[in-house]
């Protein structure tokens, strides 16, 4: 899904001449006029960033962000202010807000915010379905090939794997040769770095 | 008004009156006509009338007295019949006289003028109708000749009217005898003169003059008129009584038949002479009395008040009168000053009047006075009294109400100033932002066309420019008056409250309705900033009082409350409400149902209350108006104390 800026101001004005602006450099947007409507769309495909205004009628921009925050979306969130408030501005920080512009807007600074969120974003969105996909590789083990993955992963030898299973170090390779292939392992230390995420997932 | 006392008389009174009267008749029988009742001095009449006017109710006690006495001491008349109509009828008289008696306090000493002439006259006339009525019945009954009816009609009548100017005031006074024995033990050595004064006139009256021509009668004034000037009037009757008893006894032994008669005629111009010097010295002493002691309460009330009272007689100079005068004015005792050392600027127009001028005190102060004066005659002159009061700390009272009003005015319109940067900021900040996005937006458009027209760019730059110089100049409008915060103090809720209300009442010249306030009897502290609090109650009370303007009955109420951490002003009137179409947006910026208003007040008043964590919200009344409430946070330290 290509990123879009989700623009959320009450000021239709300024809804217009933001899509516009953004559009010039060849950044797509979608505007609404308040924090409901972009509550109803936005779906957790949704990719890009969020640019909300602070004070609007109905959901403020900091509640907005909340709601967000608390359904689990992390679109970073950019906020809007006719005036930089200092209280208001920690408190938008320590609710997790990507960053803080006033207005009016300087465009150089808009396009660098908005081009990091956005970056921010796909990180984020590479980085969690490259878990989900080892995750899922680690479903697909069988119990030994798990114990094995464990075992090594603590450090332990081929040898002292066989004891600890009550195997024979034979055994022990072609266990750990079959779970390397369905884990996509090139080395032990990819190994390593699996098995981490064996015991975050217990 | 009855001046008769209101006990009941004793049960011995009326057996111990009846015994007295018989021996008092018997007594006094002397040179009688005929061997009838009628003698030149008959003391009964007096203890009659005394009697009676103690018990009216008895006078059949004295119908028996007088019946008694005639057999006991004259024995049966020819005409036995004769005698108890003649008693009755004496009785009655006697009574009616009483009756009339009985209205004056002649149960007092001493008697006042007024009451003495009028005790005379009754017993002038009771003696004379008396003496009618039983000379006449001897006359009709044949016991005396016709031609002798006026001889016995003026003895007898002198003998009553004696008895009755002496003796009844005398027997009235009976319960405080005592207390006048007392006195006259006082002035026991003046007494001892005065009998030997009086013995000496009896001497030369019946020793060395001749009896016969009463010579020297006159001397026996001395004695009397002696004791009216030093006892009044009870003395007098007490000095007549002993002349009468002296010339009675005194004629008595003479070897001729003196002419009692024309003694006692003598007797009563010395008793009503006496009389009339008794009531005068009396009156004059009460006079002197009361001067004396209004004299005394008026150096009081001299000396109580707190003002400077002055007095001028020529208008130039100066006397203090009382202590504060002293204080204030008096260099060194008994030194005078000009009225215009003292009141620079002062006219004494008119008889009296006020003014408000400054005085000059004995050490230099000049301060602002308040004086009223008013003139009375005094002798030839013309006497002013000034009476000066030191207002110094009642203006300075006033200047500072005045100082407190208008820096509240001050601090109301900085505030709206603030407040309506603050709205401007925001409102115009909008616009100025899509401005400056559009001409982002133009710039790069109009790249395409930068080889047509090169001065297209740097145009839309500078517009730029423009617009965030724009928004620059609002944003330090913004700071200016954004800059002071509240100065919250700890304040006592109540009087924090009470001294609102009593501030707007003073600077609110439109004010329509009476203000009433209720507060909780314990209310805790509050932490506010009391100047803040003043404008948020001032806009409400008086957007209520516009409310009001065209109201029946304008009535205001503000109710003061604890409600968990905070205490509750509500304030509420009996107007038409706030406008449904309003009321979402009441505390907006240029929000107003005003024709004539700005739309600040309740969007001042509620961005004030917040800063320092109150409120002020619109809430539900019940005067059918519009209400609101301003909620200011408790001190928590005075929670812990009450």
């Amino acid at each position: 899904m290509e990123p879009t800026a989700f623009i959320v101001d009450d000021d239709a004005s300024i809804r217009d001449a933001l899509s516009l602006l953004l559009s010039l450099h060849g950044l797509r947007s979608q505007v609404f006029a308040n924090a409901e409507d972009f509550l109803a769309t936005h779906t957790p495909e949704s990719r890009g960033c969020l640019l909300t205004d602070l004070r609007m009628p109905g959901l403020s921009g900091l509640e907005l962000l909340a709601v967000l925050r608390e359904r689990g979306v992390t679109l970073p969130v950019v906020l809007l202010t006719a005036h930089g408030d200092v209280s208001t501005t920690r408190t938008a920080l320590r609710g997790g807000a990507f960053d803080f512009l006033e207005k009016p807007i300087d465009d150089g600074i808009l396009l660098d915010v908005l081009r990091n969120a956005i970056d921010e974003d796909a990180r984020k969105f590479t980085a969690r379905r490259d878990l989900d996909d080892r995750r899922a590789r680690i479903e697909r083990l069988t119990p030994r090939e798990r114990e094995v993955l464990e075992l090594l992963g603590r450090g332990l030898q081929n040898r002292e794997v066989a004891i600890e299973l009550a195997i024979s170090p034979r055994t022990v390779e072609v266990y750990k040769a079959r779970m390397m292939e369905k884990l996509g392992c090139a080395n032990l230390a990819d190994v390593v770095r699996m098995s981490q995420l064996l015991e975050s997932a217990d | 008004m009855s001046a008769a006392p209101a006990e009941r008389a004793p049960a011995w009174l009326a057996p111990a009156y009846l015994v007295a009267h018989i021996a008092c008749d018997a007594a006094s029988f002397v040179q009688p006509v005929l061997k009838l009742g009628i003698t030149p001095w008959s003391p009964q009449s007096g203890l009659m009338l005394a009697f009676l006017w103690r018990a009216p109710r008895s006078a059949a006690w004295v119908v028996a007295a007088l019946i008694c006495a005639e057999l006991i001491v004259r024995g049966l008349p020819r005409q036995p019949l004769a005698l108890p109509v003649q008693a009755i009828a004496v009785a009655l008289i006697y009574l009616a006289a009483t009756l009339k008696l009985r209205q004056l306090p002649l149960d007092r000493s001493p008697l006042k003028p007024r009451t003495a002439l009028r005790f005379v006259l009754v017993s002038t006339l009771t003696a004379l109708v008396a003496g009618i009525v039983v000379v006449g019945s001897y006359v009709v009954a044949g016991a005396l000749g016709a031609p002798q009816f006026l001889g016995a009609l003026s003895r007898y009548w002198v003998g009553d009217l004696n008895a009755m100017l002496m003796l009844t005031p005398l027997l009235l006074l009976a319960p405080r005898w005592r207390e006048g024995l007392r006195r006259a033990r006082a002035d026991a050595l003046e007494l001892a003169l005065l009998i030997a004064a009086t013995a000496a006139a009896f001497a030369v009256v019946f020793v060395i003059g001749n009896p016969e021509d009463l010579r020297f009668f006159y001397l026996l004034f001395v004695p009397a008129i002696w004791a009216a000037l030093r006892w009044e009037t009870t003395g007098l009757l007490i000095a007549a009584l002993v002349v009468q008893l002296g010339l009675i006894v005194g004629v008595q032994r003479l070897p001729s038949a003196a002419p009692l008669v024309d003694l006692q005629y003598l007797m009563v111009t010395l008793t009503l002479t006496g009389l009339a010097l008794g009531t005068v010295v009396a009156s004059r002493a009460e006079a002197v009395r009361l001067a004396n002691e209004r004299e005394a309460q008026q150096r009081a009330i001299m000396t109580a008040v707190p003002d400077a009272v002055l007095a001028t007689t020529d208008g130039t100079t100066l006397r203090s009168l009382n202590p504060a005068a002293s204080r204030l004015f008096d260099a060194s005792p008994g030194a005078t000053r000009s009225l215009a050392s003292v009141f620079p600027a002062l006219e004494l127009d008119g008889r009296d009047g006020r003014a408000l001028v400054v005085a000059r005190a004995a050490d230099g102060r000049e301060f602002p006075a308040e004086i009223a004066w008013a003139s009375h005659a005094s002798g030839a002159d013309t006497q002013t009294l000034i009476i000066v009061r030191d207002v110094t700390e009642r203006e300075r009272a006033q200047l500072q109400l005045r100082e407190r009003d208008a820096s509240l005015a001050r601090a109301s319109r900085a505030a709206v100033a603030g407040e309506l940067a603050t709205a401007l900021t925001h409102e115009l900040n909008q616009p100025m932002t899509a401005l400056v996005t559009y001409l982002r937006a133009a710039r790069i458009l109009a790249q395409g066309a930068a080889a047509q027209e090169p001065r297209l760019q740097p145009t839309l730059d500078k517009a730029g420019d423009e617009a965030r110089r724009a928004a620059a100049i609002l944003q330090r409008l913004r700071n200016f008056y954004g800059g002071g915060g509240p100065r919250r103090e700890r304040l006592g809720a109540r009087d924090l409250v009470a001294s609102a209300i009593e501030s707007q009442r003073r600077t609110a010249q439109r004010g329509v309705a009476e203000i009433s306030l209720v507060t909780e009897d314990a209310l805790p502290d509050v932490l506010v900033d009391r100047v803040h609090f003043e404008i948020a109650l001032f806009n409400l009370l008086s957007n209520a009082q516009d409310a009001l303007r065209e109201a029946a009955a304008p009535r205001i109420e503000v109710t003061a409350l604890r409600r968990e951490r905070q205490v509750v002003v509500r304030v509420e009137d009996n107007g038409p409400g706030i406008p449904a179409e309003v009321a979402g947006r009441a505390f907006e910026a240029f929000v107003t149902t005003k024709p004539d208003g700005m739309g600040m007040g309740l969007a001042v008043s509620r961005s004030l209350m917040r800063a320092q964590g109150g409120d002020l919200t619109i809430a539900r009344g019940r005067l059918g108006g519009a209400c609101f409430e301003i909620r200011l946070p408790v001190d928590t330290d005075s929670q812990e104390l009450r």
